[in-house]
């Protein structure tokens, strides 16, 4: 007593489903495979997404700018709302080892496991720490770069020890724990006293 | 009252309720404990939706930064050595202070919702373990009886982490901020998991909206689909019956699974019994064992050190710390993998102890995988990698430099 319409429709029904549900789970993907054409916000090759806060200094809404008078005395957490985002940013200022004082922003979440950062250091930003699993992360102060020297046994006998470049100038880098990014950092212009974000990598 | 019998019978005569209620259930998964951790986590599960009703409807999810009135502040809480002053706390967290500290029986509310979490989790666990060792996937249509348990486990500690992180306090907001970014090392691999986040979330920090979409999947989509399964699972259950006792002797064994008796009244008065003893069992565990609203946190505030996970993700906690992230991040997924595939791998033999024995060392095994992880955890806080496991070396182009141009100020 079996109908062989009924039961030859429902198996067309199902087997449409799973087409139609197998697609739709492939396509993010697949898409992903295929350069990213799905519309999604393609990460760069970092892994660090790319948002425009400011199109330029001078179209920055005063409210996202902090003033350099503020940052003087010590770095400056803010909230910055971009579209439905909100990005934990810390401004603050890195005395270099020429003398100068340059403005820096950071995105204050752990390149590790995303806890939230503590920032560390007086009147000048230096660097941060996680309270999650104890990554430690300095800002490379030195215009030239940072370098460290080969390790011993990595050295060709014969030769002297090379400079490893460990990180460009004003790169977060990280001097402890378990994280193996850098921190990701906010492009930063300044205009009247007051520094603007105008990108930000998060 | 004889109105009421009438009434009584009325329903269970239209419904056909009889059918149901008197169907033959055997007599020897009474007296055996390996039987009797499913229904702890299910009724678990309905204590949890009922005290769940009455906290969804006292709490709002937000992120704003609010105050608490020092006058609200419980003399006898001095609130994490902030004396007089106010305490700037997320709307969230307000919320919940009040359900806690100014509604009337609130405090226990929360309590047992929390406990009979925790009771169903670990029910849960023992419940696993307890079908690995009988092989219950081995009876017909235990195999689908126990995909579907590896399942609702899986949904259970998602519903927990979900729950946990719902008062913002300082954990929650950890295990939210952990969970929006864990994922990213699938960036690594190609996978856009960190643009997918923010694509279909908004940010891949706490916001409102996000704390309301975490809010919705822990009331109602996750319990929806828990109750799903569970549906079809005592449906299964009730038609295809438990797992055959695990005794070598087939006529024994026969002997033992044709012995049965109705369901109602005798196994509905022990679950009734059983009910009872556990709602005393949980406000027990509130009297005695309360645990404190976690301290509060604001965006922007330092977070102290040696903040540890609650312990059903603590063996997940210890393991990320332990091994290399690209290696450990995805363990709960080869865990729940495996547990999959064991209906296909272990097919032969029988079911009693002593013809399944190498699966039972399997299933200890994998049961202390877990709870070696929870252990280490809470003895000591491992302070980096201990393991012979190298890191990996981040590749070239994934390094971030820093992307802005470096100008001085003076």
């Amino acid at each position: 007593m079996v109908d062989e319409n009924r039961r030859n429709t429902i198996k067309i029904l199902i087997g449409t489903t799973a087409a139609v549900g197998a697609g739709m789970l492939a396509t993010p993907l697949l898409a992903s495979i295929i350069d990213g054409r799905a519309g999604y916000v393609k990460p760069e090759t970092t892994g660090a997404v790319k948002v425009e806060i400011c199109k330029d200094v001078n179209s920055c809404p005063k409210e996202l700018g902090v003033p350099l008078d503020e940052l003087r005395s010590g770095p400056v957490f803010k909230l910055i709302r971009v579209n439905s985002m909100a990005i934990p940013a810390v401004f603050g200022l890195v005395r270099a080892t020429d003398g100068k004082e340059y403005p820096a922003a950071y995105v204050a979440i752990c390149t590790h496991f995303g806890c939230p950062l503590n920032v560390m250091g007086g009147k000048y930003l230096t660097g941060f720490n996680c309270p999650c699993h104890g990554s430690v992360f300095t800002v490379c102060n030195d215009p030239e770069g940072c370098y460290e020297e080969e390790k011993a046994e990595e050295t060709k006998p014969n030769q002297e020890r090379r400079k490893i470049l460990k990180a460009r100038f004003l790169e977060m880098y990280v001097s402890g724990g378990p994280a193996v990014r850098s921190l990701r950092s906010i492009v930063v212009a300044v205009k009247d006293g007051v520094v603007y974000p105008l990108v930000a990598y998060i | 009252m004889r109105a009421l019998v009438k009434l009584w019978e009325l329903i269970l005569e239209r419904f056909h309720l009889k059918e149901f209620l008197e169907h033959p259930v055997p007599r020897y998964s009474n007296i055996n404990p390996l039987y009797w951790f499913g229904d702890v986590a299910a009724v678990s599960f309905f204590l949890l939706a009922l005290t769940g009703f009455f906290l969804a409807l006292l709490y709002t999810p937000s992120v704003n930064v609010q105050q608490i009135p020092a006058s609200a502040i419980m003399k006898w809480d001095q609130l994490y050595g902030v004396e007089g002053g106010e305490v700037s706390a997320t709307g969230s967290y307000l919320s919940v202070y009040k359900i806690v500290y100014l509604t009337p029986f609130g405090f226990i509310l929360r309590q047992f919702h929390l406990w009979a979490a925790y009771l169903m989790i670990m029910a849960a666990l023992v419940h696993f373990f307890a079908k690995f060792v009988l092989g219950a996937y081995k009876r017909r249509g235990g195999g689908a009886l126990w995909l579907l348990g590896v399942l609702l486990g899986f949904l259970t500690i998602n519903q927990a982490v979900l729950g946990y992180i719902l008062p913002l306090h300082l954990d929650g907001i950890l295990a939210l901020m952990i969970g929006l970014n864990l994922f990213r090392y699938f960036d690594y691999l190609g996978i856009p998991v960190g643009g997918t986040i923010i694509a279909l979330l908004g940010s891949n920090y706490p916001t409102n909206e996000v704390v309301k979409m975490i809010y919705v999947l822990h009331i109602l989509i996750v319990p929806a689909v828990i109750l799903i399964l569970l549906g079809l699972k005592i449906q299964g259950i009730l038609y295809g019956g438990v797992s055959p006792p695990p005794v070598r002797n087939e006529a024994l064994r026969q002997k033992m699974v044709e012995d049965k008796e109705p369901f109602y009244p005798h196994r509905f008065a022990l679950m009734v019994g059983q009910v009872f003893l556990q709602i005393s069992f949980l406000l027990l565990l509130v009297a005695f064992f309360p645990q404190p609203l976690l301290e509060p946190w604001a965006p922007g505030q330092g977070v102290p050190t040696g903040v540890r996970p609650p312990w059903p993700v603590m063996w997940y906690y210890t393991y990320v710390k332990m091994i290399d992230p690209f290696i450990s991040v995805g363990l709960p997924f080869l865990l729940v993998l495996f547990a999959l595939v064991v209906p296909l791998l272990d097919r032969r033999g029988g079911v009693s102890v002593s013809e399944r024995w190498v699966w039972i060392l399997i299933a200890i095994l994998y049961m202390a995988v877990i709870g070696y992880g929870t252990v280490l955890g809470f003895i000591v806080d491992i302070p980096k990698q201990i393991t012979p496991f190298t890191r990996i070396v981040v590749p070239p182009d994934s390094a971030v430099p820093y992307a802005g141009t470096p100008t001085p100020v003076g």
